[in-house]
């Protein structure tokens, strides 16, 4: 893919993405400059926050989730380690000690990101995060490769928990389709992504790297706010915070990493 | 997170400062149209060495009630009689103290917050109260039996047509040998399921406040709901029964159900206390309950919408003391504090009502408005300066 193209295909996704930036890890090391990668993939919230009821015959609960929803990203290495990235989200990564052009066993990196501004005039959803990236290549057979990546993100993140209402709980009066509850979330923690790519190599430059990886988070602060409901037969007694977590499956499209450029910017 | 809280000025702020609908929601209404239960609200008012008791009741009964037998722990003082309000005076005091719901106008309806919900459009707003009080007095007689002549209400034809068991007879005995005396009343033409009795008002010696709530036993099919508003210089508990709280909650739920949920809520929390207890619905003092009910005037602006709210609630006292049941300067200091529940037939016993410990005030007021505004303000986080990293680049 010719340098032209490649910015072509990004500049075209910077401006048509439309899908959420993806709660997963992120490898440390960087892309060369012009090359980008393609990410796709889907979160599944794993929180323990739910919502104590108070229904017309005693009380129950309801867990209090993000819906799974698919992500993609599109990232372009910079040079010099530097890498942007644009879905949902912007994304800027820094690679200070990096596999691709530094002797080195793992790769670390800085990163950062913060909603695209159509997002952000939307006003549903907020996530801002930024933390360090560490991840090592392991080389395991001629055409395929183990990354375990661990990332430490500091996050602040503004979203809707979508609840499916079983149909015990719902108003038997106003038949809804698919009865649902929306709560307003707020959080800010420190998120600990820990999980694996496998680079499986495709041609002579790219890779296909089916990722998974498992969030645990240590919340600063974390809220329940507002919340509206469609054909609900019950009252919100409680809001209980519990353990935010999540899994995120997914697959990415990127260029073959070949270690240890000695600090340049092309493979060799 | 709590919703269901004391009032203070909370309300007043709440009603001046929002634009949204009051709406006072049910607190009367039997749940089961196919048995014979009965529903009963009472009166209990302190007034210096005496009590005033007023008294209703509506069974839910195919079959009309004819007679009804009303014991009194104490000595009859002013004869009793049926009270003819010419404004639904009694409608209006309870009305003043009903449980209330206050929503954000089209919240939840899909007006989007820019529609005016009409009253009609709830449904549940419009009698919520299962007493006729147009029902004439006319046809109704009442007796006055003193505490050594039970056995001559027993041998009533009237009252021998119950045909009383042995335990019951003994049960309405006893009453004469606590020196309770007894009224029994004749109703005319009956009530049945579609129309309740007037209610029954009468001065007697003493404080002694108890709701005769036994002998129910003998005609009710598997529960008794009562409602009753007991006016003292203190707030008054019920003796024998806890008194719980129900818990309320955010509604979720569609603003048409505000009445449903709040009956099941009772169940509930009576359910909870072991299927026998009292719940509270309102707890402050007279003068304050007019304020109530002045403040809910005020919030009657063009963008707001309100149900039930009571024409003037301190009438029923002028009433009583207009038929020389309650004293003229009565009123001063009173405190209302107004009970209800459910009760099975099985455990059906009178209960008196005693001084709380506490004058603690409570009212049922839902706010679906403030707490469920969305949370906004997401604080913006720097980005990481990237500077420092660009000494450690290397080429």
């Amino acid at each position: 893919m010719s340098s032209g193209l490649k910015i072509g295909v990004f500049g075209a996704c910077l401006l048509g993405m439309h899908a959420c930036a993806p709660p997963s890890i992120r490898a440390a090391h960087s892309i060369d400059k012009g090359d980008v990668s393609f990410e796709l993939g889907g979160s599944l919230d794993l929180s323990g926050h739910q919502s104590k009821l108070l229904t017309l015959t005693g009380s129950d609960s309801l867990p209090l989730r993000e819906k799974s929803t698919t992500h993609a990203m599109v990232v372009m290495g910079l040079g010099a380690g530097f890498e942007i990235g644009s879905g949902m989200q912007l994304m800027a990564k820094y690679s200070f000690l990096d596999e691709r052009r530094h002797d080195t066993p793992v790769s670390v990196a800085v990163m950062a990101s913060m909603p695209t501004f159509e997002f952000l005039n939307a006003g549903d959803t907020y996530d801002l995060s930024t933390g360090l990236l560490v991840s090592r290549h392991m080389q395991i057979g001629r055409s395929v490769a183990l990354r375990p990546v661990l990332n430490a993100l500091y996050s602040q993140r503004d979203y809707r928990a979508t609840t499916p209402i079983p149909e015990s709980l719902t108003d038997p009066d106003v038949p809804v389709s698919e009865p649902e509850m929306w709560t307003s979330m707020r959080y800010s923690g420190v998120d600990v992504p820990v999980g694996v790519e496998i680079p499986i190599t495709v041609g002579d430059k790219w890779a296909l790297a089916p990722t998974v990886s498992y969030t645990m988070s240590v919340p600063l602060d974390v809220a329940a706010g507002g919340f509206s409901c469609d054909g609900c037969a019950f009252a919100i007694e409680a809001q209980e915070m519990g353990t935010p977590m999540s899994l995120w499956v997914g697959l990415k499209l990127q260029p073959k990493l070949q270690s240890s450029t000695g600090g340049r910017d092309e493979a060799l | 997170m709590k919703h269901c809280e004391p009032f203070g000025g909370l309300m007043l702020t709440a009603l001046l400062c929002a634009s949204f609908p009051a709406m006072a929601i049910g607190t009367f209404g039997p749940e089961s149209p196919d048995s014979s239960n009965f529903a009963a609200r009472a009166m209990l008012i302190q007034d210096g060495e005496s009590t005033v008791a007023a008294f209703q009741i509506d069974p839910e009964a195919a079959d009309g009630v004819s007679h009804w037998i009303i014991p009194v722990p104490g000595e009859v003082e002013i004869e009793p009689k049926p009270m003819k309000f010419g404004d639904d005076e009694f409608e209006s005091f309870l009305a003043a103290s009903d449980p209330m719901y206050l929503m954000p106008l089209g919240f939840l309806s899909g007006c989007g917050g820019g529609c005016v919900e009409g009253v009609g459009d709830t449904g549940e707003l419009a009698e919520v109260r299962v007493f006729d009080t147009d029902i004439p007095g006319s046809g109704l007689d009442i007796r006055v039996f003193p505490a050594n002549e039970m056995d001559k209400l027993i041998g009533e034809p009237a009252v021998a047509e119950f045909q009383l068991s042995e335990d019951q007879k003994g049960m309405i005995t006893g009453y004469g040998s606590d020196g309770w005396q007894a009224l029994l009343v004749t109703l005319g033409n009956g009530v049945s399921w579609d129309k309740s009795t007037p209610l029954i008002v009468y001065r007697y010696s003493g404080s002694h406040m108890v709701l005769p709530m036994a002998l129910s036993s003998i005609v009710v099919d598997t529960e008794l709901q009562t409602l009753v508003t007991v006016v003292a210089n203190r707030r008054m508990n019920p003796a024998e029964s806890p008194g719980v709280e129900p818990r309320l909650g955010l509604p979720a739920y569609r603003p048409e159900m505000t009445r449903k949920f709040y009956n099941s809520r009772v169940r509930v929390a009576i359910e909870e206390a072991d299927g026998h207890a009292w719940v509270l619905e309102y707890a402050n003092t007279l003068e304050a309950l007019n304020q109530r009910h002045r403040e809910l005037e005020k919030a009657d602006t063009e963008d707001m919408v309100y149900a039930g709210i009571p024409e003037n609630p301190g009438a029923v006292f002028d009433a009583f003391k207009r038929e020389g049941f309650l004293s003229e300067n009565f009123g001063k200091d009173a405190f209302v504090t107004r009970w209800r529940t459910y009760i099975d037939i099985d455990d059906l016993k009178d209960e008196p009502f005693i001084q709380s410990p506490t004058d603690e005030t409570y009212e049922v007021f839902i706010d679906a408005h403030g707490s469920r505004t969305p949370s906004q303000g997401a604080v913006w986080l720097p980005l990481v300066a990237m500077g420092w990293l660009m000494r450690r680049r290397r080429e």
